[in-house]
């Protein structure tokens, strides 16, 4: 059994000491960071109350719930983030990407404790496909966000429009990985195709 | 099978129309391409994911919350560009005049009708969430026809509507699972509905069409 909460412990720790010592440009990105593992440890608990609620098992939930509940999750702190200190929009976007990479360091970290260190190429299919899918799902947020947030009888209706296409990217990547062979394959390629074609040519806008 | 024949159908229409308002909103850079892409997009999202589920597990999810939520979200944008495009600002006062300004009334009156039909079958909350997003989706697209802007037919809300009573269709026609004769007005009202898709679409460009002139 993983106790995810002791990973939790020694992976926020250092954080928390960084955002103390850190000078005050380094303290939102480590926040961030921190706020990412946060909703991560956060989501296992509420994914595992709703397979309860509902009676899923866990092979079920992996694809019909647990997509909804993390990206919920995510979001959460950039909406306070948001609604707090109301920043530009290059740091929304900024923050998103960060909240997402914690979001998916800290569910690596428990999947390797998991499931062992033998097979590297499993490893890093797993982890360079589930990092670029949160990545991925973390940049149609921070696009969607950048787009609805200037006009603010947007903004309530635009948050929904905003997290349903990344939670549907989420529950056809869980779909895909979840089965071995070409499946697998190409749900872990699909994420990191997106950010190569959005560095080539987005990024500069 | 016929199923996934139908859905791949609507799923390729989507897609196509995906791309073009991508293309089209990428060079006019205006706020209805984006929102018309937006809504193709959480419409094509929702129908893979529902794919997906019936090609990997065949069968439709236990809890279809994903594409659920993708289908609002789909519907919202849907709403949002009928009311910036084709809502004037003083749409009160001016429907308030209108011989026919009870009409749209009745659209929350039949989505609350339909939802506690459909509340039979379960998923209460589901239902009632798309009663409110169906219900302000076809006032304001009524609201529409009725008060065109510019006085020119407002194409754009009739697609609209009839996307929504083809919707409400298929819905209809799912409760008869058991009845295959029956059940095949699900698929007819889908294949509608796949239809009127490229007329949002075609009508924006018809309409920027028509101001440049």
């Amino acid at each position: 059994m993983i106790f995810v909460e002791n990973i939790y412990i020694c992976l926020a720790a250092p954080l928390l000491l960084a955002i103390f010592l850190t000078s005050k440009e380094w303290q939102g990105t480590l926040i961030a960071l921190f706020s990412g593992m946060t909703s991560c440890l956060l989501s296992g608990y509420i994914n595992a109350f709703c397979m309860a609620v509902l009676d899923l098992d866990e092979d079920s939930a992996i694809y019909q719930i647990n997509p909804a509940i993390e990206e919920i999750m995510k979001f959460l702190p950039v909406v306070f983030y948001l609604v707090i200190f109301e920043p530009k929009v290059k740091d929304i976007v900024n923050k998103i990407l960060i909240i997402s990479i914690g979001f998916a360091t800290f569910e690596n970290v428990c999947y390797l404790t998991g499931n062992g260190t033998d097979d590297l190429v499993k490893l890093i299919i797993r982890g360079l496909g589930t990092g670029a899918m949160h990545v991925v799902c973390g940049m149609m947020l921070a696009v969607g966000i950048s787009l609805i947030w200037e006009q603010e009888w947007l903004r309530a209706i635009g948050i929904l429009a905003v997290l349903c296409p990344a939670i549907t990217f989420h529950a056809i990547f869980n779909i895909m990985v979840s089965h071995q062979g070409v499946s697998l394959f190409c749900g872990s390629a699909i994420p990191l195709i997106m950010i190569d074609i959005y560095l080539f040519f987005f990024k500069k806008e | 099978m016929l199923e996934i024949i139908e859905n791949a159908f609507q799923i390729i229409v989507l897609i196509i129309f995906v791309i073009l308002s991508f293309v089209f909103g990428s060079r006019e850079k205006e706020r209805k391409w984006t929102l018309l892409f937006f809504y193709y997009s959480c419409f094509l999202l929702g129908n893979a994911y529902w794919q997906m589920c019936l090609f990997y597990y065949g069968k439709a999810p236990q809890i279809a919350l994903v594409s659920d939520i993708s289908w609002y979200a789909g519907l919202i944008f849907l709403t949002l560009l009928i009311y910036t495009e084709e809502i004037q600002k003083d749409w009160k006062s001016r429907l308030k005049n209108s011989s026919l300004r009870f009409l749209p009334y009745l659209s929350p009156v039949f989505t609350v009708a339909m939802a506690i039909y459909f509340m039979q079958y379960g998923k209460y909350v589901s239902n009632i969430i798309y009663a409110i997003i169906m219900g302000i989706l076809m006032f304001f697209a009524i609201v529409g026809i009725i008060i065109p802007y510019k006085n020119e037919a407002s194409f754009l809300c009739v697609a609209a509507l009839c996307f929504c009573l083809f919707d409400y269709g298929t819905w209809i026609f799912s409760c008869f699972y058991e009845n295959t004769t029956i059940y095949m007005g699900y698929y007819i009202f889908d294949i509608l509905m796949s239809l009127v898709l490229p007329f949002f679409l075609i009508f924006i460009k018809r309409r920027d069409a028509y101001d440049i002139r």
